[in-house]
């Protein structure tokens, strides 16, 4: 079957994102099974920080001993809940754990050829955003800060698991990972599509024409990293192409909020924490990680540049 | 009796596995994927496999207490098989010039770096032209300028904008990290003999030499074409962004 060239490409990257999200959502779902199967709310209570600041800022950071992606995160952040983490402190986890663990370290250090500052400043902007979510939803009322405890009606891990008797093992883990994975899958399905169209047919020329300008740059890279869309472990590598002409803060920023609000994890974050928790978290990321970028832009202005970023191919 | 509900799940489960499979076999996973990624989705088909067949298990099992189901989730369910049967029936084909999705040529061509040439030790470029694009750009960034001159071979779709020149055209590829969601165009700058011409839109195989050609203060890097063939499309068309 042959397609016209446009719905061709709109097929082929629909595909693309769906068949690549497939290892990272399994990894998702199965530290999703491993949470619910092994880990106790006893255990949980026992290591979490009484106060909302500590639990905060490790929720921040969990992400470097549960390195999960962005198809990841949301399932296990969401199990996290469900077993006491407070709502807070899983929401924190599942902003920051996408950039802050130690896969998406490397690849975005072999990106940028070597170059930790970029790794560090990445980093540093994610945790700037995740942390102050955290604690402005820990301050919410908790029928504001709720997220969705179990996957969708059929998937769900209560349904299925009605209709046969409690096992464990790993028959157990694989029949609460196949319940995750079908409510997942649905949205990042979803997702995809609309990434995937949206990628084929919303001309970006227009949006990239301002790739100097201070703002302008920061302006265009944030909604564009929001539409494309792509894996936090594959993002460095298109921001590396964006270095040679756009602004160091605004390259930044892609990789920065491309991993808070995406179009292909929307879907599925909107499912998981509701209409108003997303507009929060999309209004807050958005303000400061173009606060930020701006800030990291009037630094390389003073400081006169930075090496890699000097078009050489 | 079986569960259709289950049933209904394994169906989806190897549906993807399914999908797997055949770009394995047919060589088709590098139209959308890096193959710098196989052993991943390899090992996802795997355990794909590993879960549709417990689900077929459970289905003869407990097909007794099957909860109900809706109309939406059946939907919902729909969804998911669009892939899997765009996976096993469509014949994809690499992103061309559409995909550049409104981005200037001229603003995307490939230019040696600011400031000094690397220094090289003075050793005798290959004899042989470089073998694509990839070669050739590994090779620009160990010479620099230094590089010019080499003879090269290439292959890309042919490209035109309103501001080349009558000898210029534009060689395009795509390359890729992960998936061809995150391609990002490579354009080279490709200057054609006299009375030269090139298949727009098409794929084609370029013969020259290594070149650099100045505008608006850039150092473009160019190959001074002897010939242009049109060719098919490669059987991996990207290149890697890694």
């Amino acid at each position: 079957m042959l397609l016209l060239p446009r719905l061709n490409d709109l097929a082929v990257v629909f595909v693309s994102i769906v068949i690549q999200s497939l290892p990272f959502v399994l990894i998702g779902v199965f530290a999703s099974a491993l949470v619910q199967q092994y880990l106790s709310e006893r255990l949980v209570l026992r290591w979490m920080p009484r106060r909302a600041l500590p639990a905060v800022l490790l929720g921040s950071v969990f992400g470097m001993v549960a390195p999960v992606c962005d198809c990841g995160a949301i399932p296990l952040g969401r199990r996290l809940a469900a077993k006491g983490v407070p709502t807070y402190v899983a929401l924190t986890f599942m902003l920051a754990a996408p950039v802050v663990n130690p896969v998406v370290a490397l690849s975005t250090v072999v990106a940028f050829q070597g170059d930790w500052s970029i790794v560090a400043l990445r980093m540093a902007m994610t945790v700037s955003v995740a942390v102050p979510i955290g604690l402005i939803t820990s301050w919410l009322p908790p029928t504001l800060a709720t997220l969705a405890p179990t996957p969708i009606r059929g998937g769900s891990l209560d349904a299925a698991g009605a209709d046969e008797p409690a096992r464990s093992g790993w028959r157990a883990l694989i029949r609460h990972a196949n319940a995750e994975f079908f409510d997942v899958m649905f949205f990042i399905v979803l997702g995809a599509l609309v990434t995937a169209a949206t990628q084929t047919l919303v001309p970006r020329g227009d949006l990239l024409a301002v790739g100097a300008d201070p703002l302008g740059s920061i302006a265009a890279l944030m909604p564009l990293a929001t539409l494309l869309s792509i894996c936090s472990e594959a993002d460095a590598f298109v921001a590396r192409a964006f270095a040679t002409t756009f602004t160091l803060g605004s390259v930044l920023a892609f990789m920065t909020i491309g991993q808070i609000i995406d179009l292909r994890n929307g879907f599925l974050l909107l499912r998981t924490i509701g209409v108003r928790l997303v507009l929060l978290v999309a209004a807050v990321s958005y303000v400061i990680v173009f606060t930020e970028a701006v800030v990291v832009n009037e630094v390389v202005a003073a400081w006169g540049g930075v090496t890699w970023m000097t078009g050489r191919p | 009796m079986l569960a259709p509900f289950r049933v209904a799940r394994a169906a989806i489960l190897f549906g993807f596995v399914a999908v797997i499979v055949k770009l394995f076999l047919t060589g088709e996973m590098v139209k959308y994927m890096s193959p710098s990624l196989d052993p991943l989705t390899a090992l996802a088909g795997v355990v794909l496999a590993l879960m549709g067949t417990l689900e077929l298990l459970g289905s003869a099992e407990h097909h007794h207490a099957e909860p109900e189901h809706g109309l939406d989730e059946s939907l919902a369910w729909l969804l998911l098989v669009v892939p899997i049967a765009l996976g096993l029936f469509f014949a994809p084909r690499a992103l061309g010039g559409g995909a550049l999705g409104g981005e200037r040529l001229d603003g995307l061509l490939l230019s040696f770096g600011a400031g000094p040439a690397p220094l090289v030790e003075a050793q005798p470029p290959p004899s042989w032209p470089l073998g694509d694009v990839d070669e050739l750009l590994a090779y620009v960034s160990q010479t620099g300028e230094a590089g010019i001159g080499q003879r090269v071979r290439v292959r890309g779709i042919a490209m035109r904008s309103g501001a080349f020149r009558d000898d210029e055209l534009a060689l395009l590829r795509f390359s890729i990290a992960h998936c061809v969601a995150d391609a990002r165009p490579v354009v080279l700058l490709v200057v054609m003999g006299t009375g030269g011409s090139a298949p727009l839109d098409r794929w084609v195989e370029i013969e020259g030499v290594l070149d650099r050609r100045e505008r608006d203060g850039d150092r473009l890097i160019s190959v001074v074409a002897d010939s242009i063939v049109p060719i098919e499309e490669p059987d991996n068309p990207y290149l890697s962004a890694l």
